[in-house]
């Protein structure tokens, strides 16, 4: 019988789901099998690994063919100067187990695992691999699958209270519960966020002594390993106002961000009229990225502002008198482009409303309207402004 | 003790000014170590606490509340990036971000129809609709921070406070100023119908002002005209579909 085998997913009747985790792959040895970013289920009996675009595509390995396991925590790599995405290069922490057999991937499908192994890794992507370990190792401990299902069953009865009044009592009981645990939960969140109080303090009185030292010290350049350090903090406690991260030339992680968005995007802004809101963007972005990862508004605020710095051909833009955020691509090529385009609408129909430019470029509707008042300021549109609605035509003035 | 005069005097000050600088470096060291230390420990402890109550965190909006409005007490601003402790442990942020694009969706799905002013609540039906019920309850207040976290963006989204506590999103971003919102809110009083007589008897605004405002409303789709008479004049009234809209 093979370790690592195809389920239905299905729960026995005894048995519990314990915990999940997003974002979950498989390696075999170094390499990674075709099973990635998967959800790994753990239940009182088994580890179950669903795929998450294939609802039917789900393994199982049973705990009692599980020797043992080992956490791994792998230290990233120090970044490479290669100009691939820094966030493809991470390594993140995994999960080994050592079965009792040896299994074959290649049962399952036929491109991967050479050769049978005793062991397999999970990889967690998105962490929660410590929670993981500890409830893995707690089943492990607990050989829930021992028990038959008479023993338990018996132990349900005695507690099992029968006729209405039993439900009602189960209902209260249940009831009872919840609250302890929101009442528990929040006593918790108390407890927290006192702590983080007293950081947040000693962090302010620290800022405010780090920039005094930085107003005196003449050499602005210079960074010390303390100063980098606490910088490292701010940005991961999220401090509001924050004096010394907002100075700071940016993170790497908003540069990496800043190199995904010009890759991914270039093309379907140039496709969309040139230009693009960063709400859309953020949109697309975190569509794109899924469940594992999402990026925050800030984070997209700042990587556009490493844009600027790095030379591409995506710019970051605010527009003032529309207070509108927008990425754009700026060259003569670009503007050209559009003209052509609108002036072969306008000659199609005469005149162009921003609705009627928006549906056929595909772009939103308020770059729809910049780009025909761009077009009026080069003097190759006029605008007929009417309560129904605003109107674009060809500027006959100056032919 | 005589008073200093003199280059020893200079350099005595001199020296003692530096030492004062060491004390004081030394000093800000110390507190350096004690926040590394306390950092530490508050990650075990944040560590733990995700542990236990991850899964209650994502399921229980008062919870959510109360978690960001002590955030918000410190200091601290949890959503502000991805990469911080707080989303990379509790996964809160997670929730907020995949909020606001399920709001950006809705309200750009809307425009079409609403001129881009649009309910709250209505927004939050939709959502509710498009996710899984049984895994997370959202509520209003999520939703709101969601979109104020929208707001760096320029004034993409907005939110206007109704007389009846109600909220309405704006997803325009053209300036909408006072005096529109105060038309909006007085066409929520009135069925979602404004007329200039009415604009004029409540606001107590003038004939040219009253004009300027409902004629933008009127080209950026958000009201919709409607000339009648009721046998002696015409009558204009301005329709705002988001207040009909289901």
């Amino acid at each position: 019988m093979n370790t690592v085998k195809w389920s239905n997913g299905k729960l026995f009747p005894n048995e519990d789901l314990i915990y999940d985790q997003q974002a979950i792959t498989i390696y075999n040895l170094e390499e990674k099998t075709g099973f990635q970013k998967g959800k790994l289920q753990l239940t009182s009996h088994r580890l179950l690994w669903n795929d998450h675009n294939d609802k039917n595509c789900i393994l199982e390995i049973s705990l009692n063919q599980i020797k043992n396991a080992e956490l791994k925590q792998v230290q990233n790599r120090p970044p490479s100067s290669s100009t691939s995405s820094k966030l493809s290069r991470q390594i993140y922490p995994r999960i080994l187990l050592n079965l009792d057999k040896p299994f074959e991937l290649s049962n399952l499908v036929d491109v991967y695992g050479a050769y049978p192994q005793s062991f397999v890794y999970f990889e967690f992507e998105y962490g929660g691999h410590n929670e993981f370990y500890q409830m893995l190792n707690n089943q492990l401990t607990r050989k829930k699958w021992t028990m038959s299902l008479d023993q338990q069953n018996s132990l349900n009865t005695k507690i099992q209270n029968i006729g209405i009044s039993g439900i009602q009592r189960q209902k209260q009981d249940k009831l009872d519960q919840q609250d302890q645990q929101i009442n528990e939960s929040f006593k918790d969140l108390g407890v927290l966020m006192s702590q983080a109080k007293e950081m947040v303090n000693l962090s302010n009185s620290l800022i405010s002594k780090i920039s005094k030292a930085t107003v005196a010290s003449t050499n602005e350049n210079e960074e010390t390993e303390d100063i980098k350090k606490l910088k490292g903090y701010f940005l991961n406690m999220g401090l509001i106002d924050n004096p010394v991260t907002k100075e700071s030339s940016g993170s790497q992680y908003h540069k990496a961000l800043a190199l995904e968005i010009s890759n991914n995007f270039t093309k379907i802004i140039s496709q969309n009229g040139g230009i693009m809101t960063l709400a859309d963007i953020y949109c697309k972005l975190n569509r794109a990225r899924g469940i594992a990862g999402l990026i925050s508004a800030e984070d997209l605020l700042n990587a556009c502002k490493q844009l600027n710095k790095i030379n591409l051909d995506l710019k970051y833009n605010v527009y003032k008198d529309l207070n509108l955020h927008v990425l754009e691509i700026q060259n003569n090529q670009m503007n050209e482009q559009n003209m052509s385009k609108i002036s072969e609408l306008i000659e199609q129909n005469e005149y162009l409303t921003p609705y009627g430019l928006s549906k056929s470029m595909g772009c939103s509707l308020i770059v729809a309207k910049k780009l025909l008042l761009d077009g009026e300021q080069y003097g190759k549109l006029c605008r007929d402004e009417t309560n129904i609605d605003l109107r674009f035509y060809k500027n006959l003035f100056l032919l | 003790m005589r008073k200093g005069f003199g280059i020893g005097a200079i350099n005595k000050k001199a020296l003692q000014q530096s030492k004062f600088e060491e004390k004081a470096s030394e000093i800000s060291e110390n507190e350096m170590t004690q926040l590394t230390r306390q950092i530490e420990t508050f990650k075990k402890n944040l560590e733990e606490f995700a542990y236990k109550h991850r899964d209650e965190i994502k399921r229980n909006s008062n919870f959510r509340k109360q978690f960001q409005d002590m955030c918000a007490n410190i200091g601290v601003d949890p959503l502000s990036t991805s990469k911080g402790f707080w989303s990379e442990m509790l996964g809160v942020s997670d929730f907020y971000y995949e909020l606001a694009v399920q709001i950006i969706e809705i309200c750009n799905s809307m425009q079409e129809r609403t001129g881009g002013l649009i309910y709250l609540d209505q927004v939050l039906d939709r959502i509710r609709k498009v996710r899984n019920r049984f895994v997370n309850e959202v509520s209003l207040d999520d939703c709101r921070r969601a979109i104020k976290k929208l707001n760096i963006f320029g004034n993409a989204f907005t939110l206007i406070t109704m007389s009846n506590g109600r909220f309405m999103v704006q997803s325009l971003p053209d300036a909408m100023s006072v005096d529109h919102t105060q038309v909006i809110q007085l066409a929520e009083t009135n069925n979602g119908i404004v007329t200039r007589e009415i604009v004029a008897e409540n606001l107590k605004w003038d004939s040219y002002r009253i004009e300027n405002i409902l004629n933008f409303l009127l080209k950026e789709g958000i009201v919709w005209i409607d000339i009648h008479s009721d046998g002696i004049k015409t009558i204009s009234s301005y329709f705002f579909p988001s207040f009909f809209i289901q």
